[in-house]
């Protein structure tokens, strides 16, 4: 979250609400094994999705407080970390979305070819 | 290392505690993992600090975003001070019409008589007067909520970690208590001026009511004495901080509180005879004279106080 003095333009705006659509999905995806905050940003970031730390942190408790994600710190490493991982719950949810997304890809593309929208 | 406990402090300080601790410790330990993979063999310099902090955000950014998103009349991170305000005001304002209530009764003719009538008006009372100090306390946070920004993440221009005040610095004004003492002061300052008659005070000069003259004659300072008390809050609430020029106001505040407060203690105890003669019993009026003299005495107890705070941090240097 940078509290810069620049103000985003529309198109930014836009942008930030399409990828905000797909921040669930992108961050159930890289949890079915146990990862730690900081190592799911980076895994992200490696695979093309930037996301904040302001975004990424409470979207993880959120997805814990509601069953999707368990979390649990481990002590043992250099320093104390909270791991996530898909629960039960979150895998079946993740399975469900992924059938919605490919869904909504072929209906965007489909829209987007239309050659009316072409005009 | 000091920047980041100052930061997780007062990223800390504006979330729940049950949120407090969890978040605290995770992102201490995001910031010790994003420093390492960016510092240089010695470690990192302040400036690496500086420039992750601002990266990830003002302490108010970061811990707004661990509250749900929507809008609010009331957001989360003010509910807790309103529904503690509520609470208060609420059993204080029914508190204070009981006891007008069993005043008036006493100093009546006839005690006893149509009891159960007038606890209905006091019943009737406590509802009118509890409805609208709701919607006093309701109008004030959403003010703050939106007006003065408390609620949410405001747009701000670049901030300095190294601007954030120290861990148990005394010098910070509690957000909770400052928003406590504006709405309280708001809503005496409403009751006092329009519904005293619900209280057993005076409406105009001609009221038959006792004490009628000290009252009046001071309600304009006692007005004075509110309001400079709420500017100073609103103050402190805006800028997070006492300096010594917000407590040597605080100072005069409560000199110019305990002036007008033994003004009227020393007119009430002039009228104690006229009391007894009006027909109020003896042991009455003698607790309402020494409580008309507590008043001033309780304000000179936190004008020493606040003074002693400020003789104190000028001998610390500050």
């Amino acid at each position: 979250m940078n509290d810069g003095a620049t103000t985003p333009s529309l198109a930014d705006k836009l942008a930030l609400e399409l990828r905000r659509g797909t921040l669930v999905l992108a961050t159930l995806s890289q949890l079915r094994s146990p990862r730690y905050g900081y190592s799911l940003l980076r895994r992200l970031a490696d695979r093309g999705l930037e996301i904040e730390q302001g975004t990424l942190y409470p979207l993880l408790r959120r997805l814990a407080e509601q069953g999707v994600l368990e979390a649990r710190w481990n002590v043992d490493g250099s320093r104390p970390r909270k791991y996530y991982q898909l629960s039960r719950a979150g895998l079946e949810a993740m399975e469900g979305l992924t059938g919605e997304w490919n869904a909504l890809v072929d209906v965007m593309t489909g829209l987007l070819e239309d050659p009316q929208r072409k005009g | 290392m000091d920047l980041i406990e100052r930061y997780l402090n007062e990223v800390g300080r504006r979330l729940p505690k049950s949120l407090r601790d969890d978040v605290r410790r995770e992102l201490s330990s995001t910031l010790e993992d994003e420093l390492e993979e960016r510092g240089s063999g010695n470690g990192p310099s302040e400036q690496d600090v500086v420039d992750l902090l601002q990266e990830l955000g003002h302490p108010e950014s970061v811990a707004a975003s661990y509250h749900p998103a929507g809008h609010y009349l009331v957001g989360p991170a003010l509910y807790p001070s309103f529904l503690l305000v509520l609470r208060i005001s609420l059993a204080a304002l029914a508190a204070l019409l009981t006891a007008a209530f069993a005043l008036t009764l006493l100093a009546g003719p006839d005690p006893t008589g149509e009891l159960g009538i007038r606890l209905g008006g006091l019943l009737s009372e406590i509802w009118d007067v509890g409805l609208t100090s709701f919607a006093v306390i309701v109008l004030v946070f959403a003010g703050l909520q939106r007006v003065g920004g408390l609620g949410e993440e405001r747009m701000r221009p670049a901030w300095d970690p190294r601007q954030l005040p120290a861990v148990g610095d005394a010098d910070l004004a509690g957000r909770g208590e400052t928003i406590f003492g504006l709405v309280v002061t708001a809503l005496f300052l409403v009751i006092l001026n329009t519904f005293r008659d619900r209280i057993g005070l005076p409406v105009d000069p001609g009221s038959p009511v006792l004490l009628n003259d000290v009252f009046l004659d001071n309600l304009w300072r006692i007005d004075a004495v509110l309001l400079a008390g709420m500017g100073l809050s609103a103050w402190l609430l805006w800028s997070g901080r006492w300096h010594t020029a917000t407590r040597l106001a605080r100072i005069a505040i409560d000199l110019f509180g305990l002036h007008v407060a033994w003004r009227i203690a020393a007119a009430v105890a002039a009228q104690k005879t006229t009391l007894v003669a009006a027909g109020l019993p003896d042991a009455v009026s003698s607790v309402v004279t020494t409580t008309a003299w507590a008043i001033p005495a309780v304000l000179a107890a936190f004008l020493v106080v606040d003074v002693g705070r400020v003789v104190h941090r000028s001998l610390q240097g500050n």
